[in-house]
């Protein structure tokens, strides 16, 4: 009797021990940012209830290489998003060191790409962002500088990256952008937001990028 | 009281020797204990200056950004340079321009709103951080460059 009651105390043991683990195990994941969606469907005479995790939408830009820029670009990638435009005289220098960084530290790893928004399109041509990226001293296929239609950048980057980009006449340079970078999975889902401004912040976002990285392995 | 006449007595032989020395102040170990005191003064406002106006794109370690903005990291300390390096702080500059063998070709902005004090705070700082050793670089010197600039 007692035997058996031991036995099911241990079980009872490895149970907690191993759910333990696994609870841990998936905390380590980095969290998948963005407002959900709940989508109702029937299967059968059930009714079941869907949630949709915040995705980047679908978007066409032209990078300086003059390519075409698609969602399909980085498809089964990793990247990090931002946007800037290229005679900013406030945070952009700051923030396309930081860039650098992350470029020099993933350069040879083609699972990593990176992706800049110009929010002045008008003046950001693909000449001006040739020559900012070729000064800049980096390769186009790993870091896509793009331009195109001024309110789909807005757009995409209030909707999608959930950041703050538009015109502003008040504004040192006429436009207001965040200095952020957006972390973005194989699947589209924004995994991290950082400033791309401090050091730190993209210390921590190279560490999440490694994190990502090995997530997308296990999944394998 | 004993620590006030102390302090007049700091005072007073601060000023003393701040006024013996009489140097140009261009190599900063011949600077007198005065002069000393007011390139520290000078360095600390210009850093807060240089963060405020400068450092987004010059960075703050000065190294610029790749071929796109120079660096600020060894700037010749010959007069002439001490002149063109303050009209460019004041009046910006634009197109071609070689630093370090480097050639840059863009743009930066014009700080008209700077005093001549704050020119030489932030050309203090600048000119005696990293591997710039030019000296104290004083408002009077800021005014006489300003007047000849090109």
């Amino acid at each position: 009797m007692i035997n058996k009651t031991l036995t099911g105390l241990l079980l009872g043991w490895v149970v907690l021990i191993c759910f333990a683990c696994s609870s841990s195990q998936s905390e380590d994941k980095l969290p998948i940012l963005g407002r959900q969606q709940i989508v109702e469907r029937t299967e059968g005479a059930q009714t079941l209830y869907d949630t949709i995790p915040h995705t980047v939408a679908d978007f066409s830009f032209v990078d300086q290489d003059s390519s075409i820029i698609t969602n399909e670009t980085f498809e089964g990638k990793v990247y990090v998003s931002d946007f800037f435009f290229t005679s900013c005289p406030t945070i952009c220098p700051l923030m396309k060191k930081q860039m650098l960084r992350v470029y020099d530290r993933f350069l040879n790893d083609d699972r990593v790409g990176i992706l800049s928004h110009t929010i002045d399109p008008s003046y950001d041509n693909v000449e001006i962002l040739k020559k900012y990226s070729e000064r800049l001293g980096v390769k186009s296929s790993k870091w896509h500088f793009v331009t195109g239609n001024e309110d789909d950048i807005f757009t995409i980057g209030e909707k999608s990256y959930m950041v703050t980009a538009g015109a502003d006449e008040s504004a040192p340079g006429g436009y207001i952008h965040s200095g952020a970078f957006l972390l973005v999975d194989t699947k589209k889902r924004i995994r991290g937001v950082y400033d791309g401004t401090i050091e730190e912040e993209v210390e921590v976002l190279m560490n999440d990028i490694e994190r990502l990285l090995k997530e997308g392995e296990n999944e394998k | 009281m004993k620590s006030r006449k102390l302090l007049a007595c700091i005072v007073l032989l601060g000023s003393l020797v701040s006024c013996s020395g009489n140097n140009d102040g261009s190599r900063n170990s011949q600077l007198s204990f005065g002069q000393k005191i007011k390139l520290k003064q000078y360095k600390v406002q210009g850093e807060l200056l240089y963060a405020q106006h400068c450092g987004n794109c010059h960075q703050p370690d000065g190294s610029g950004l790749g071929k796109l903005i120079p660096p600020l990291t060894s700037i010749a300390s010959g007069q002439d340079n001490r002149n063109k390096t303050i009209c460019t702080i004041k009046y910006g500059v634009e197109g071609p321009l070689v630093v370090e063998g480097t050639q840059y070709d863009g743009k930066m902005p014009a700080n008209l709103q700077l005093t001549n004090l704050e020119i030489a705070e932030i050309l203090t700082f600048v000119g005696n951080s990293w591997d710039n050793s030019i000296g104290i670089v004083r408002s009077s010197e800021v005014e006489e460059s300003l007047a000849n600039c090109q």
